[in-house]
């Protein structure tokens, strides 16, 4: 069955789509005028250099930022919106937790604030699996950067969503937690979530369907992984030379 | 079909997209796998730990179309959460909150910190009340009194209403958790619903502050005014009340944008303007004099100034309304500011308060300098000066138009005080201090940072007393623009005389006394401090606060000494050039404090530690 066959059934449902964003603070260009269109159930990865811009994407997607100029819309609403709110969740890349709630209770907090009961199983599931058994009933403001980083990948996963944004998801992670992660983030998309992450992480790239890349805020490369690696490889060998 | 479930079914089904064990095979399987763990239920198909497929890659060639449906048949199904539930669980941890910090609170500390701030009230009122006196005013006076206090008191309220919006443009006056701000802000939940109960805290708390504060300057006004006491204090609580929610009350519309702000900051200008002209006598009334009026109550009773008062209270009560508004960026840069801005303050820190406003203004340094780049040479042999120079290239406008409205206030004030109004030298000097804060900046930016510092071939005092060079200069510019401005209002050869003498050495104590206020450490952190009690460190800070400021108000004091001699009919220049000279050597002595102030410590450290 072909692509366009098929979309005349079901067509997938635009997510996120950039129209002419960009943002300045003062007189820097964070990012220059960028247009993006993200489908339901694509993963996608961010790379670029520190201050390329990807940061300021994401955090405009999640509707932290607010672009200079341009339009943003997630599910086709304003990123503001509670519609929006209600379907994107956001993993920053500095975690920014309670400091007097618990993991657990961040967690029963977080899933009860998008109407759930608080004791869903997904909960106990998410700190054994991330590593945090030991620890739930702590404060993370105890932790260690990498503790404190699965705690806020744990309450950003415990809540309902169809869109996840990551930043830097993997900073301070051990290999356990990392591949933690990753596993997480592939069941999120396999669910039906599209998922995107920036990172610096090389490793991380190929395990996306398409990535993009950033250079001082414009979108210079979007394609699959391996178009991707190619244009690194590419940019690599011509910074060499 | 998952779809045809119904709504709670389906929200169950699709609520959560991670499945309950690593690497599930296919999507199917692992939306089965969810489903058992959400029903509490053994998973039927045990996973593959060795499956790693990369995310998005494994898809069979169909796969993309099944993903984009099941992504979209998800969003369908994510039905609206019930605003009440949300609410709920907002309030109830709220609560938890609340009661675990009270449960956490040491309750001999708090009793113990409010003695000490009711003892630092008493001793400001009756320290307030003394320097007021008690002989009532002759009637000439308080006819002055009844005409100009209300103009006056407009004046103030124009100015914290100013304050107020220039606060609600960077998303003042509230202040989340930064927490509050990704949990809460970010939630689906109404952003109004969040806010309004920690703005309903703040408006309460600012408006009993205010109470406080004109009870207390009403009560003071009636030991010298015809009333009785009781008239006043409830006549100066209404207008600090009022004054409170107006500027409250406007911070939140501004911080709401309901409302365009370039409007509403034309508006509070507008008024100031007006209430400034107010009271330069050129005009007989600005609206806010209106407010004004209520404090003289007890001289004049007028019910429209209630107009205003209603005004105030609409104004609060519509910001409490539309505060959903706010910029959740605003928002989250103030959370982060506001609470070092609030550690800084406790801990003396004027440095980082400073630092910490500037941030918080977004004030930060152009990318581009304003000027060429100094000749390679001059460079190599003045690197310190020529950093300095290249610093204030990058200053933003707003500095440079601060720094310009500090030295024509400065100017104007001397002119003041000159024509006779003695107090406004303490304000001439605090403008000064304030402008040479901000020339400092190179030299704060060495202390900021004592790894660089160390790592110069020279010793750190050296390098920081070179850095007083440029800003003197910048300093003594700033003076010359306000002769030229006194010089405009009077052209007399006396005044310039005078005028460039008190620039000279209005400059150099402005650089002294902002440079003792950069280079000495929170008073909190020095060791010593934590050990003493409040009745001892108490006066200590004020000391060490008070000091830098009055360094630059000594410094235009040879005005008062020529007006004196001008008064007594005596040439007015050889006592201003006589002051100037031991003005100069204070400056002088700050300066080699800079340098040396390292090795004084380490020597009476020493000192200290041969006699223990």
């Amino acid at each position: 069955m072909s692509r366009s066959a098929s979309s005349d059934a079901k067509s997938p449902k635009e997510v996120v789509r950039l129209i002419g964003v960009a943002k300045e603070y003062g007189d820097v260009g964070a990012l220059a005028p960028v247009d993006l269109s993200v489908m339901a159930g694509e993963a996608i990865v961010l790379v670029g250099h520190n201050g390329s811009g990807k940061s300021t994407l994401l955090s405009i997607i999640a509707g932290m930022l607010e672009p200079s100029e341009g339009t943003v819309l997630v599910h086709g609403q304003p990123p503001d919106s509670v519609y929006a709110r209600e379907r994107r969740s956001w993993l920053p890349d500095t975690p920014v937790l309670y400091d007097d709630l618990s993991v657990r209770e961040h967690m029963e907090y977080t899933i009860r604030m998008h109407g759930g009961q608080g004791d869903e199983p997904i909960i106990d599931d998410l700190i054994k699996r991330l590593g945090l058994a030991d620890r739930e009933d702590d404060l993370p403001s105890q932790f260690s950067r990498g503790l404190r980083q699965k705690a806020a990948a744990a309450v950003a996963l415990v809540r309902p969503f169809t869109l996840l944004l990551v930043d830097e998801p993997f900073v301070g992670l051990d290999v356990a937690g990392r591949e933690a992660l990753l596993g997480l983030l592939e069941e999120a998309r396999r669910g039906g979530a599209t998922v995107l992450v920036a990172t610096h992480d090389p490793a991380v790239i190929s395990r996306f369907k398409r990535g993009l890349v950033l250079d001082d805020g414009h979108v210079v490369h979007d394609g699959t992984a391996e178009s991707l690696h190619a244009y690194l490889s590419a940019d690599v060998t011509h910074g060499e030379t | 079909m998952l779809q045809s479930t119904g709504i709670v079914n389906t929200r169950e089904d699709s609520r959560f997209h991670i499945s309950a064990h690593h690497g599930a095979g296919q999507t199917d399987s692992a939306r089965a796998a969810w489903r058992s763990i959400l029903r509490g239920l053994p998973d039927p198909t045990p996973p593959d730990i060795s499956d790693t497929d990369p995310l998005g890659t494994d898809s069979s060639p169909s796969d993309d179309l099944n993903e984009a449906a099941s992504a979209a048949l998800a969003d369908d199904a994510l039905g609206s959460v019930d605003p009440k539930m949300s609410s709920a669980a907002m309030d109830e941890m709220r609560s938890a909150r609340r009661r675990r910090r009270i449960g956490d609170v040491a309750w001999g500390d708090l009793a113990y910190r409010v003695y000490t701030t009711a003892l630092a009230c008493l001793v400001f009122a009756v320290f307030a009340s003394g320097w007021v006196g008690d002989s009532e005013l002759s009637a000439a006076s308080q006819t002055s009194a009844q005409k100009f206090g209300p103009v006056w008191a407009g004046l103030f309220v124009a100015l914290v209403l100013l304050l107020g919006v220039r606060s609600g443009t960077r998303a003042g006056p509230i202040a989340l958790e930064s927490a509050d701000v990704y949990h809460l802000l970010l939630a689906p939940i109404s952003r109004s619903r969040v806010l309004r109960r920690p703005a309903v805290g703040v408006v309460g708390y600012g408006v009993a502050t205010g109470v406080a504060v004109g009870a207390l300057v009403g009560s003071l006004c009636s030991q010298r005014l015809p009333g009785s006491t009781f008239e006043w204090m409830l006549s100066g609580a209404l207008f600090g009340g009022a004054a409170a929610a107006l500027a409250l009350g406007a911070a939140l519309i501004t911080a709401s944008r309901r409302v365009p702000r370039p409007w509403i900051e034309l508006l509070a200008w507008a008024l100031l303007i007006a209430s400034v002209v107010a009271v330069a006598g050129y005009s007989p009334f600005a609206p806010l004099t209106l407010l004004g009026q209520i404090l003289f109550w007890p001289l004049s009773f007028s019910l429209l100034p209630l107009l205003l008062v209603g005004l105030a209270i609409i104004l609060a009560v519509v910001g409490l309304m539309i505060v959903g508004g706010l910029s959740i960026e605003l928002a989250q840069r103030r959370t982060r500011l506001v609470g070092q801005l609030r550690f800084a303050v406790t801990q003396q820190d004027l440095r980082s308060v400073l630092l910490l406003r500037k941030q918080l203004a977004s004030e930060r340094p152009r990318n581009k300098s304003r000027f060429a780049r100094l000749p390679i040479r001059f460079g190599g042999r003045f690197p310190v000066f020529t950093r300095d120079v290249q610093s204030f290239g990058r200053w933003p406008w707003v500095r440079v138009l601060r720094v310009t409205v500090l030295g024509l206030g400065a100017a104007l004030c001397l002119y003041g005080a000159w024509s006779g109004t003695t107090p406004l030298i303490l304000l001439a000097g605090l403008c000064t201090y304030v402008a040479g804060l901000d020339v400092i900046e190179p030299l704060a930016q060495e202390v900021d940072h004592p790894m660089m510092l160390a790592s110069y071939p020279e010793p750190a005092g050296v390098i920081l007393q070179r850095h007083l060079v440029a800003p003197v200069v910048v300093m003594v510019l700033v003076g010359c623009e306000g002769l030229l401005l006194v010089w405009v209002l009077h052209p007399s050869v006396n005044i310039i005389a005078i005028g460039a003498i008190t620039v000279i050495t209005a400059a150099t104590t402005a650089v002294a006394g902002a440079s003792i206020s950069v280079v000495s450490e929170a008073v909190l952190d020095a060791g010593d401090a934590a050990m003493m009690p409040p009745e001892v460190t108490g006066p200590r800070v004020v000391i060490r606060t008070l000091w830098p400021p009055l360094v630059a108000v000594i410094g235009v004091t040879p005005i008062l000494v020529a007006q004196r001699a001008m008064r007594l009919g005596n040439d007015p220049i050889p006592p201003a050039l006589t002051l100037a000279i031991p003005i100069l050597v204070l400056a002088g002595v700050v300066f080699m404090w800079v340098k040396y102030r390292e090795d004084l410590h380490r020597t009476m450290g020493e000192a200290m530690g041969a006699k223990t």
